[in-house]
């Protein structure tokens, strides 16, 4: 016991000297020398079938494993390239429509005799019918008060308050707007006011006066604000009240009181 | 009838340890190698066949598991079951043996054998090139066995806690 490898060379003999386990150790012995003699295209044809059979399944499996891995991958920074092409294509299209209606605001600017001043909306009243709303232009713009105030659809209302650099303006909807009107094809005069809602009233127009649904209703500039020529709404009901000398009339404005965004003064 | 159980249930055995071997092999042996030192588990596998099941047993494993590790590299298939049959037989022989009865004479033997399966195979296959077997043996196979010695250290201590509690168990029990 004191010499390991003597030791170790008579423990081996001991067991090889036990008729089976040797019979079987040389038998194997013989057998893998076998194996190692054969021709290697022999070999190789063995090999790949019992490989297709032992260790195939298992490698397709970590095949598919690392495949799900990247594809799980994959769509992880997929989903981030699309989440980011979402908000970039929204900001686009936000960017088209701004052109477009600066477009139309150029040609309606080169249309027009007046000299108009844009400006921005700011800030509208936290109603549900705003009836005034802030711009970005005041008094050291040049602003004064009572300056018209349309946008490319029409006429939208008035500045009534100056201030350094902002300035309210009185929409046709604030209960206390008038407007000198005519009617485009008939040449009726009336005015127009809000009493309340989206709707206007062309009022002080005579029961036996011809106005028609449909007729386009523009400012007559009698009232010594508002400019001629500039588009207020279409007509959409006229009623003759019994009881009344004067027709109900009610128009739809030409201008979209809830997308107002860019907007022009007139200056007198 | 015990006897033919007995023999069933260690052809299972056999079959199952073989399985582990080609499931390790194929899908986790890259995932315990630390910067190429790899965890030689069917060495370990075949130590403790031998070990518990004596040097027929011992052989006949070691030739099944060298063959099925030889199928990747079918130019040397052959002699990874030559070497790991007599692997199977030399350390089958120390069953029982009370010089290895402490955990770390077992994990002497899984470093030698470790060592020797490694020294031979390359030899072997390098076509007794001594420089580039020296080379691959004192660069990564010494490394190897060391890691793959103190993993089944850490197995056999486990199991032996294990056994441990389930006796101690076991006692409280019919106490």
């Amino acid at each position: 016991m004191s010499f390991f490898p003597l030791y170790l060379l008579t423990r081996v003999m001991d067991s090889f000297l036990k008729g089976r386990s040797s019979i079987t150790f040389i038998v194997l012995v013989v057998l893998s020398l076998f194996l190692l003699v054969l021709p290697v295209k022999l070999k190789k044809g063995v090999s790949e079938i019992a490989f297709s059979f032992s260790y195939g399944p298992f490698y397709s499996l970590a095949n598919r494993i690392e495949e799900l891995h990247k594809v799980h991958q994959e769509n992880r920074i997929l989903s981030q390239k699309v989440m980011r092409l979402t908000l970039e294509n929204a900001q686009l299209q936000e960017k088209r429509l701004e052109n477009e209606r600066l477009r139309k605001i150029l040609e309606f600017k080169s249309e027009n005799s007046f000299e108009l001043v844009p400006a921005k909306v700011i800030s509208a009243e936290p109603t549900r019918l705003p009836t005034s709303l802030l711009i970005n232009l005041g008094g050291k713009d040049g602003l004064k008060k009572g300056m018209p105030v349309v946008n490319i659809n029409g006429l939208v209302g008035k500045v009534s308050e100056v201030l350094v650099g902002s300035s309210v303006v009185q929409l046709l909807f604030h209960p206390h707007c008038r407007v000198a009107a005519l009617d485009q094809r008939s040449r009726v005069q009336g005015i127009v006011k809000s009493k309340g809602g989206v709707i206007l009233d062309l009022d002080n127009v005579p029961l036996d006066e011809d106005v028609k649904p449909g007729d386009v209703i523009y400012t007559s500039g009698l009232g010594g604000v508002f400019p001629a020529g500039l588009k207020i709404g279409r007509v959409i009901t006229v009623y003759q009240d019994k009881d009344s000398v004067f027709k109900t009339i009610k128009l739809k404005p030409a201008v979209d009181f809830f997308r107002l965004e860019e907007l022009f003064l007139i200056k007198l | 009838m015990p006897v033919r159980n007995l023999s069933l249930s260690r052809a299972v055995n056999t079959i199952l340890l073989l399985l582990m071997v080609v499931v390790y092999q194929s899908l986790f042996s890259e995932l315990l190698t630390i910067r190429q030192i790899k965890l030689d588990l069917p060495l370990l596998i075949l130590v403790y066949v031998g070990l518990t099941q004596g040097p027929a047993s011992g052989a006949l494993f070691g030739f099944l598991m060298g063959l099925l590790l030889d199928l990747p590299n079918p130019s040397f298939l052959g002699l990874g079951a030559l070497i790991k049959t007599s692997l199977g037989y030399l350390v089958g022989s120390f069953k029982d043996n009370l010089f290895l009865e402490s955990n770390l004479s077992k994990g002497g033997v899984i470093f030698f054998s470790l060592c020797l399966n490694d020294f031979f195979y390359y030899l072997f296959s390098s076509g007794f090139n001594l420089s580039y077997t020296f080379f691959v043996f004192f660069n990564y196979s010494l490394l190897s066995a060391l890691y793959t010695a103190l993993a089944g250290l850490v197995f056999l201590w486990y199991f032996q806690i294990r056994r441990a509690k389930r006796l101690a168990d076991g006692f409280s029990t019919k106490l």
